[in-house]
């Protein structure tokens, strides 16, 4: 029962910090690229012969983008390992795995991103722009603190050129006003209904720790959503 | 060929309030001590799908072997064996419980169980064993997708 993991060598060209304890470590091929789907993710190795320490990444660029992207937030050693990266620093990556996208047949989504939880979704929606899909998506994106939000300027530049994206932001712990903050309360369903109006006909993405997709994933069900139109992926 | 002994059900006593107690409640506990549809010879089980993935987070590793329902395209047996801990082993078996229950999982249904539901159904895992659900529903899917790979194949020839 051995299963080889075929590791391909990446080096840093760039790092841009995007939020509080978040960072994006742009990475260029040294051999050969990856092939991927937007909100796939890849594991993560500093070192080549060991094969199983590692950990999952979500890829935060998408499939037309020169450099992979791995936005990465600092909660571990390996993490804070991959903070301290200088430019140049080799690591390796195999992969993609992963099936959070969504279909082509689907033109209604909406996504729920709790913290570090974007990265998949930030992925899918520039995808989704890029190749001009006519699908609507609506994506509601909850954070403690305005310092907490990843990717604000790009996603806020992406809805203001694109009628088909939709934003509602939520923070938690913080309470200084802001124009585009929506909500300081948590992710609520009956906020949500009134928003998209109706519930039925959509396709719903959940990301983010394991207990806040739980809750999303059940409130859903509760409001007669069907398990088959839920997906989930949580961090852990 | 190596014969396969079954386990009799056996009371395991462990004391009320006891301070080493378990964590995990009687139905992950259940499929932890009985696991179901466990495979301990695949050499000759011919199945129609097979899925293997490894957690470097904890290094185990799951295989899921299926038997297709040609006709109603749906799961007709899902067999499995792991390396994992408690946690992998119970949700596994409910997980090809789920799969193989009133008439067969569908196929497309399959590909996208969600771990979510193989913990609901367990009646909850701790947040720190919850990767140990996504393990075998990911190897459920590698075995679903090989499964329409061959199929694909074989009607191409």
């Amino acid at each position: 029962m051995q299963k080889t993991v075929n590791k391909s060598k990446f080096v840093v060209s760039k790092i841009k910090k995007e939020a509080d304890n978040v960072i994006t470590l742009f990475l260029s091929p040294k051999e050969k690229n990856i092939a991927y789907t937007a909100g796939q993710y890849v594991l993560v190795s500093l070192n080549k012969d060991e094969d199983i320490h590692g950990k999952f990444y979500t890829i935060s660029s998408e499939p037309s983008e020169d450099l992979l992207a791995l936005s990465i937030k600092k909660v571990g050693s390996f993490s804070s390992a991959l903070h301290n990266l200088k430019i140049n620093d080799v690591i390796y990556i195999s992969g993609p795995y992963g099936s959070f996208y969504p279909t082509p047949e689907m033109n209604d989504l909406v996504f729920f991103a709790a913290g570090i939880g974007i990265t998949p979704f930030f992925s899918v929606i520039k995808d989704i722009i890029k190749r001009k899909v006519e699908s609507r998506v609506r994506l509601f994106y909850t954070n403690k603190t305005l310092r907490d939000i990843s990717f604000f300027k790009e996603i806020n530049k992406l809805a203001s050129k694109n009628p088909l994206l939709e934003v509602f932001y939520h923070l938690t712990r913080d309470t200084s006003s802001h124009e585009l903050i929506k909500s300081y309360k948590r992710i609520n369903i009956n906020q949500v209904q009134e928003e998209l109006k109706d519930l039925r006909n959509k396709n719903y993405y959940i990301c983010g720790t394991i207990g806040f997709v739980a809750d999303t994933r059940k409130q859903l069900l509760k409001k007669k959503v069907k398990e088959e139109n839920i997906f989930t992926e949580s961090f852990f | 060929m190596r014969k396969i002994t079954t386990i009799k059900k056996k009371k395991i006593a462990v004391p009320k309030d006891s301070i080493c107690g378990w964590v995990y409640n009687d139905t992950v506990k259940e499929h932890f001590m009985y696991p179901k549809n466990f495979l301990t010879n695949d050499e000759e089980y011919d199945a129609d799908g097979v899925g293997m993935v490894g957690s470097p987070a904890c290094g185990d590793m799951m295989m899921v072997w299926i038997k297709v329902d040609k006709k109603s395209q749906k799961i007709k047996e899902c067999k499995w064996r792991t390396f994992g801990c408690a946690s992998a082993i119970a949700s596994t078996s409910m997980m090809s419980v789920m799969a193989t229950e009133k008439g067969g999982m569908e196929l497309n249904k399959a590909i996208y169980l969600k771990p979510e539901q193989i913990v609901d159904r367990l009646g909850g895992l701790p947040d720190r064993k919850f990767h140990c659900s996504v393990l075998g529903q990911e190897a459920l899917k590698e075995a679903v997708e090989d499964y329409l790979k061959h199929a694909k194949n074989s009607k191409q020839k």
